[in-house]
């Protein structure tokens, strides 16, 4: 009997050894003709480069959900968020050009890093193979509702107001600098607060004043009652807040600080950007992006990220937009670069 | 009022809810036991199927599965001085020398009923505390979180073994490698060499996991030994024992929960100083503080307690105030809004009968949770007398799976291997262990708060009215051994004749 179990079990591993050299010596039988031939049956590492739970990781998944269930590949989904988001902008980047890694990453974040010319960051912008942008959330100014500060006068009138920030070359920090810089503040922004409800709580508690920070992931705070919107960071209102005026209503600006404002509405807003890594086959990009523009027309997909947006989402930007919209940020990045370093050395704490 | 309850109790036990909570369970505690992984790497997983569900049934499966993880998590660190999840480091320090003495189902037993009773208690302090949350919250600024903190790094006296000198050099060595890494307040990348797998800093779960799992089996296999514990009470009785413990310090538990709540209610609070904290006053506040690291079960009350209640804290804090506490609150409140309910006051007045269903909820999964792991840990136990030869390989194998699954980093591998390294030869020449974690998980947190103090309220920020409060405890506690010496020695010396 244990002689059979010892027969049974070299013959099962042999056999088991011819399987996996075969697996791996043989090439494939035959090669696939169309990018959807490619991809089926395959494993896409898809790389979030936000916090789990934040809106913004919620769409990815969904978008990672839809994009399995169009390519026919298996998705698996990874946060990683490191060094406020860095991780993985530079682990999509870094990856082979062959249409198998992808992920998303938060505009603001990502263009921030390039402005700033962060050494950390090792990607360029417009290599990256773009796939679709989700939503386009503008930058509000948030304040306390019962606090001194109600009008953009008090802000002008106080001495030495502490704005919030989050990473010290974070969303929330620049625009923090820029509010200082267009309403002509006596005011810092403070860094290193680890999470939205943390900044709205420390409103509540007056130890900060207000900070920037787009209205979906402040939504649960401006519910809460603890902050409301002063302005909007833009040239026009937000159609998602009509009652809220945008910044350019309540002072007049130079053109210089216009041209920051707009930067606010351009590439500084709060979108969800779907990439891959740089330089893979056009006709697989091609077929990623035909894919992604199917997802805007599917109702079941529009009302998921309706559903973890908490309103109706209006902006989808295609692949080929984006690429361009990119290109466009990268021509006049040396210009904002001196002003946010400027505004960083003089105002940041 | 008591309509909204009938309802609640109705809703939850249909058959279907409870079914749902009771499978939500036992996927929670499997997730608790498996070393590293905790509720941050598998929510993310549970959050896309709960969309096309019914309200009810996404809330209860989300809740029932997390208000478990923290009740099985301690056991590997009692078993195999192996963290289930970072909160429950402070365990080890008890949980495990029970096992080595052969009393691993009495420290099982005892971690399961402080941890199940931890987490029900403050359901029913839930809605008597609901007012009280928000002014608390609000009157913890910057400095007070900073004298917390400090609070917990002071434990570290209570923390340093045989020598004080070793034990603070452990600390400070802890308080070091916390400051690897981006720095969030100033943006600086500090010691990390250029290197990205450190620009995050040093991850705590395969610090943990190497500095107190890898380096006990390497010091047992060192010593000749063949397993964890030679003899292991796998009986039912021995489970009871603990059982029997916790009800003998009830008011050590009742004192470590309500601690623990508190911390937990309180947003940005690390839930690894609860655990800390309440060890550290289970510590202080002894009889027998000579007992503490050798193998006494109040250790192992004390965080298992504090570690439950400060989930159920956080998780009322989210639904009650819709201000989420930590990452893994962050995916909880997305999940209440994925179903379309926003979570907050008005949650508490316009879904009272969901907000009782759900709190309801945390207590039964903690009860069944609770009843699930008593019956199993006689079986547990056993693992403990396992032959090395079969443990050793099967531990390594699962905890590195559990560290690439939840930090996915191969670097963590080395990161493990170098301080079950490190944790070898400070085990072998004295130096506190237990220590350097602490500093290590307290330092980053006190640096930030301590510096955010400093640029909100200047150099001074500790002479406000609070935080001076707190400090002033802080020494009474810290001196209460002394002064207890000291009263009883003047005792002594004018009762004489």
């Amino acid at each position: 009997m244990i002689n059979m179990i010892k027969k049974f079990a070299v013959i099962t591993g042999v056999l088991l050894l011819v399987v996996v050299i075969a697996a791996a010596g043989c090439p494939a039988a035959t090669e696939p003709t169309t990018p959807a031939d490619f991809y089926k049956g395959k494993t896409i590492d898809f790389a979030v480069a936000q916090s789990p739970g934040t809106c913004a990781d919620l769409i990815s998944r969904i978008i990672a959900s839809h994009l399995g269930n169009g390519t026919g590949a298996s998705v698996i989904v990874a946060n990683r968020a490191g060094a406020g988001g860095l991780e993985g902008m530079n682990y999509v980047y870094k990856a082979r050009p062959d249409g198998l890694t992808m992920g998303t990453v938060a505009s603001a974040k990502f263009v921030g890093n390039s402005v700033l010319s962060d050494p950390a960051a090792v990607y360029e912008i417009e290599k990256f193979s773009y796939i679709i942008s989700i939503d386009r959330q503008s930058y509000y100014f948030f304040v306390s509702p019962e606090g001194p500060y109600q009008s953009v006068a008090d802000l002008q009138a106080g001495k030495d107001l502490k704005l919030g920030g989050g990473s010290p070359s974070g969303s929330v920090c620049l625009g923090g600098l820029t509010v200082i810089k267009l309403l002509g503040l006596d005011a810092r922004v403070i860094t290193g607060f680890g999470s939205e409800s943390e900044r709205a709580l420390a409103v509540e508690r007056e130890e900060l004043i207000g900070y920037c920070l787009n209205m979906p992931n402040a939504r649960a705070s401006v519910e809460a009652g603890m902050v409301k919107p002063m302005f909007v960071l833009a040239t026009e209102r937000d159609p998602l807040t009509p009652d809220v005026p945008a910044i350019t209503e309540l002072v007049s600006l130079s053109d210089q600080d216009l041209a920051l404002v707009r930067l606010w509405g351009t590439a500084l807003v709060g979108s969800t950007l779907c990439i891959a890594s740089p330089g893979i086959p056009e006709d697989r990009l091609a077929f990623l992006r035909d894919l992604a523009d199917g997802w805007t027309q599917d109702e079941g997909f529009r009302a998921e990220i309706d559903a973890v947006s908490g309103y109706e989402v209006q902006s989808y930007v295609t692949g080929e937009e984006l690429a361009v919209a990119m290109l466009d940020t990268v021509a006049n990045l040396d210009d904002f670069q001196a002003i946010f370093i400027e505004l960083i050395e003089k105002y940041r704490a | 009022m008591l309509e909204a309850y009938g309802t609640a109790i109705a809703t939850l036990f249909q058959p279907i809810n409870l079914l749902i909570l009771f499978a939500a369970v036992i996927v929670g505690l499997i997730v608790g036991v498996i070393p590293a992984i905790g509720g941050l790497a598998t929510l993310p997983l549970i959050l896309p199927f709960i969309f096309r569900m019914p309200v009810e049934i996404a809330l209860i499966l989300i809740v029932g599965f997390h208000a478990v993880i923290f009740t099985s998590s301690g056991m590997t660190s009692i078993l195999l001085n192996i963290p289930g999840t970072a909160p429950s480091a402070a365990t080890m320090v008890d949980g495990f020398p029970m096992t080595r003495k052969g009393e691993g189902g009495r420290a099982i037993g005892a971690a399961v009923t402080s941890s199940m009773a931890g987490g029900v208690l403050p359901v029913f302090l839930a809605l008597a505390m609901v007012p009280l949350v928000l002014p608390l919250i609000i009157a913890l600024g910057q400095p007070e979180m900073a004298i917390l903190i400090l609070l917990g790094i002071s434990f570290l006296a209570a923390l340093t073994g045989g020598s004080a000198i070793k034990g603070l050099m452990a600390g400070m060595l802890g308080l070091l490698l916390s400051f690897i890494g981006y720095h969030t307040i100033t943006g600086v990348h500090r010691f990390d060499f250029g290197a990205a797998a450190l620009y995050d800093g040093i991850e705590l779960i395969p610090l943990a996991l190497g500095l107190f799992g890898l380096s006990e089996l390497f010091y047992l296999i060192m010593k000749g030994e063949t397993a964890i514990a030679q003899r292991a009470i796998a009986k039912l009785s021995g489970v009871m024992e603990g059982v029997k413990d916790v009800w003998r310090h009830r008011w050590l538990w009742f004192r470590s929960t309500i601690i623990g709540y508190v911390i937990g209610i309180i947003p940005g609070i690390g839930a690894e100083v609860a655990t800390w904290v309440c060890y550290g006053q289970a510590k202080q506040t002894s009889k027998h503080p000579e007992k503490f690291g050798k193998g006494a079960v109040e250790g192992v009350i004390a965080p298992e307690a504090a570690d439950n209640a400060k989930e159920a804290g956080a998780m009322l804090t989210t639904m009650a105030l819709g201000i989420p506490g930590s990452s893994v609150m962050a995916l909880f409140l997305a999940a209440f809004l994925m179903v379309g309910v926003t979570p907050g006051p008005a949650m508490m007045v316009e879904h009272l009968p969901l907000a009782l269903t759900l709190l309801l909820g945390i207590a039964l999964a903690n009860i069944v949770g609770g009843v699930i792991c008593l019956l199993a840990a006689p079986q547990l136990a056993r693992v403990a007398s396992v032959h090395f030869d079969f443990l050793f390989p099967g531990i390594l194998i699962v905890a590195m799976i559990g560290v690439y699954v939840a930090t996915l980093s191969p670097m963590n591998f080395a990161t493990v291997l170098i301080f079950g390294i490190v944790g070898l030869v400070m085990k072998l020449y004295g130096y506190s262990r237990p220590a350097l974690l602490l500093g290590f998980v307290l330092g980053g947190l006190f640096e930030r708060y301590s510096l955010l103090s400093i640029k909100i309220y200047g150099p001074l920020f500790f002479l406000r009215p609070i935080p001076l409060a707190m400090l002033i405890v802080m020494a009474l506690l810290l001196s209460y051994p002394y002064l207890k010496r000291g009263i009883t020695s003047l005792r002594g010396r004018y009762s004489q004749p």
